[in-house]
């Protein structure tokens, strides 16, 4: 019995308890024992050929076995038409000499129970499994076209068939994550592309459940420490550094890298060597790529991308504005894509921090400060064309001198604007009508009615507010301590109340259009 | 697979190992096989105990429970009853435990049987001390036993390999090299062994490797000594990496 106090182990992390023999962490003991430093299964017992469909057939009399498809280290998969249903199915049977390996039929278990729970346009759907005449089998969608890696040995990628790709693989992997489920093995062979050019993850096998432990439930501090003891998976090429130094850290950031990997080898054609080099270098591609796709490969998860989602996200910019034929800004700011939602435009992401952007906020303020002085110029106009009687007598509107001041504060606004237009790198021409009218003919017509609505929104937010700071102001000035101010405040009261109630309505605009951007863009499909 | 094996005649398979001993001996009045129960009952009885307080039995309960189980196992009597197809000592240990538990306990109550007679001296406070320290109470009993199990033969092998260092008179290397048969391949700094080991570089290298081999050696034999003749070894150890893998 040794006394120690709890320290974490040094090469896996989990915490050592206090019986730990010899103060050493037992799974990493035991991991002597396995011999399972590097590969991916150590004792690889004789690969025995797969069975023909005739003999596997008689197992299954619901299916009808078409033809073998090949086989990988988990099992052979069979094309097979259900009787019942007249579609086309995969049959994926666990390999044989596996049978007896009680590591693997766990697995086998955990990736159907893993799959099953993923319903996903872009992943592979399963529909059944089970075990019949000694094997394990795993019914799943047939997917009629090829992998990812057929398709590189084939021919080279162009990035716009890169690109066109990435998007789906990132909302099937972002949707697995969300259900607490990483794929640790993602690459080309995984990754099904069928003749509509939908991308389809497939191969789950060594799912991990995150936030479980054995699949129960019971929510474990680390990430799965069962994967301590065992041995390393996923394909070495493609596998985080987390997923050979640190297994019991990996989370779903490793798909992300493995994600980076193939994006990577899909734009450049090769792997990433030992330096990495940014794939502009060897291609001639968008350099905003090279900051995704590094980034995507950063050793350390911290330097990630969190969010596969993230990846989208600027995929889909860099696409959106490769295609709309704005100006490439070298210094990767976003500039104002069609895609983007205007919420996320008043920051600028730099490695991982958002700040804000400021010169998008000056912007963005002397357009507003323009539209406001505007509108409550032509008001003020409009009353005095109708010699209209105002009712708190003289307002300031009807002065000259306010006039001329408010006409001067819409040049500094104007002249503020073009500066910060300068600064985000923008031709003139875009700001202005001209600008705004090349920027409209660029969104869909939802989005400039949502675009409209916010400016305008804004504006009458600020020309109430404003009207409502000069009435009050008149109100001081000329009525205080008058007892017929009382009278004047249910009206102001409702004026307040009007002006939070469309204040909260463009707010809720703004918000809505953050959690979910409904521009989806359609990229045109570029694979046939 | 248990050979009843007589003193008259030649067995198919020497027992060589201490449980394959235990069983083929049955019936029979030979020292050896008490000799191997004996021993394997003092190094493997803290994963009953912490089985039995996992059960939810109060330590005193669960002290008198196990100094009991194991008086009357090493009275032989059970392991007479050649019906049962005796298997591991681990999966026999936790079975005849279970059965003890749940028949023959009960009616024990405090009374102690054998005339008070402990022939093997369990530490038992020392246990006690040991499993409420433990932190893994997710676990259930069946899981906590082949853990604590699994643990046990670690130390073991531990000991063992502690103990050749002593002999060869070199108690300090073992404690210089021991954190290296946890690390990778790639992770040892074998430069900083060499230093501390008062050798060369190269010479640390072999000395690393010799230690890991015979840890895998001692813990293989440590553990076919639970078995009996025919069981695998191999299922075993991934069943003991399982276990430990389970928190």
């Amino acid at each position: 019995m040794i006394n120690e106090s709890p320290t974490k182990c040094p090469q896996c992390g989990t915490i050592l308890s206090e019986d730990a023999p010899k103060g050493l962490c037992p799974s990493c003991l035991m991991a002597l024992n396995l011999k399972t430093e590097t590969v991916f299964t150590d004792n690889r017992p004789a690969e025995q050929p797969a069975l023909p469909p005739e003999q596997i057939a008689p197992h299954f009399p619901q299916l009808e076995i078409l033809e073998c498809l090949g086989r990988g280290g988990m099992g052979v998969v069979y094309k097979a038409r259900q009787k019942s249903l007249n579609r086309l199915v995969a049959l994926k049977l666990l390999a044989p000499e596996r049978v007896r390996d009680a590591k693997f039929a766990e697995r086998f278990t955990r990736e159907a129970q893993a799959l099953a729970a993923l319903n996903h346009p872009n992943i592979v759907t399963i529909y059944d499994f089970g075990q019949a005449g000694g094997f394990y089998y795993l019914l799943m969608e047939f997917v009629d076209g090829l992998n990812l890696r057929e398709l590189l040995r084939a021919r080279k990628f162009t990035p716009e068939e890169a690109l066109a790709i990435v998007p789906p693989l990132c909302d099937a992997l972002q949707f697995a994550h969300d259900r607490g489920i990483v794929h640790r093995d993602i690459k080309p062979e995984n990754l099904l592309l069928d003749k509509a050019g939908r991308v389809k993850v497939a191969d789950f096998g060594i799912a991990k459940m995150l936030g479980t432990a054995n699949g129960e439930g019971k929510p474990s501090e680390t990430a799965a420490p069962e994967n301590a003891t065992q041995t390393v998976v996923g394909t070495p090429n493609y596998s985080a550094p987390e997923q050979k130094t640190d297994p019991g850290r990996v989370d779903s950031r490793a798909d992300i890298y493995s994600l980076g990997v193939v994006f990577y080898e899909m734009l450049t054609g090769e792997l990433p060597g030992k330096r990495l080099e940014a794939p502009s270098k060897t291609v001639q591609i968008d350099v905003r790529l090279d900051a995704v796709v590094l980034r995507a490969l950063e050793t350390n998860p911290e330097l990630r991308f969190q969010q596969v989602s993230e990846v989208k996200t600027m995929v889909e910019t860099i696409a959106a504005t490769g295609r709309s034929g704005g100006p490439p800004s070298a210094s990767g700011d976003p500039i104002r894509p069609a895609n983007q939602s205007l919420r996320g435009m008043f920051f600028v992401e730099r490695l991982g921090r958002r700040h804000v952007n400021l010169p998008f906020l000056l912007l963005y303020c002397s357009q507003i400060g323009l539209v406001v002085s505007g509108t409550m110029l032509a008001i003020a106009l409009v009353l005095w064309l109708l010699n209209v009687p105002l009712p708190h007598g003289k307002t300031s509107f009807a002065s000259p001198s306010e006039v001329w001041r408010m006409l001067l504060g819409m040049a500094a606004c104007f002249v503020v604007g073009r500066v910060a237009a300068m600064a985000l790198n923008q031709e003139s021409e875009v700001t202005g009508l001209a600008g705004f009218v090349q920027r409209a003919k660029g969104m869909t017509p939802r989005r400039l009615v949502a675009w409209l609505l916010t400016v305008v929104g804004t504006a009458a937010f600020t020309t109430g507010l404003a009207f409502l700071v000069i009435t009050m102001r008149q109100r001081f000035l000329t009525e205080f301590g008058d007892i017929t101010s009382l009278i004047s405040i249910p009206r102001v009261a409702v004026w307040i109340g009007l002006l939070v109630a469309l204040s909260w309505f463009v707010w809720r605009r703004f918000l809505h259009r953050q959690s979910k951007p409904f521009a989806q863009s359609k990229n045109p499909n570029a694979l046939r | 697979m248990n050979n009843l094996s007589s003193s008259s005649e030649a067995p198919r398979i020497f027992p060589h190992t201490r449980w394959s001993l235990v069983v083929a001996a049955t019936g029979k009045d030979a020292p050896e096989s008490a000799a191997a129960l004996e021993a394997l009952c003092r190094a493997y009885w803290y994963p009953l105990y912490a089985y039995v307080r996992r059960c939810g039995q109060s330590p005193p309960d669960a002290q008198d429970l196990t100094q009991e189980f194991f008086c009357r196992l090493l009275d032989k009597h059970w392991l007479d009853s050649a019906d049962r197809d005796k298997g591991k000592l681990r999966t026999f240990l936790i079975a005849a435990l279970k059965h003890f538990m749940s028949n023959e306990w009960r009616r024990a109550s405090a009374q102690r049987r054998g005339g008070g007679r402990a022939p093997l001296r369990l530490d038992t406070s020392i246990a006690e001390s040991r499993y409420a320290a433990d932190q893994s109470s997710t676990l259930a009993a069946d899981e906590t036993f082949d853990r604590h199990w699994a643990l046990t033969l670690l130390d073991l092998t531990l000991n063992r390999l502690e103990a050749e260092f002593a002999a060869a008179a070199k108690p300090v290397d073992f404690e210089t090299l021991k954190s290296c048969l946890m690390a990778g391949r790639g992770a040892i700094d074998y430069a900083a062994v060499a230093r501390r080991l008062g050798v060369n570089e190269g010479a640390a290298r072999v000395a690393v490797h010799r230690l890991r081999k015979r840890f895998r050696d001692i813990y293989r034999e440590e553990l076919s000594q639970t078995l009996a003749d025919g069981d695998d070894l191999e299922a075993e150890l991934q069943q003991m990496a399982a276990a430990l893998a389970r928190k």
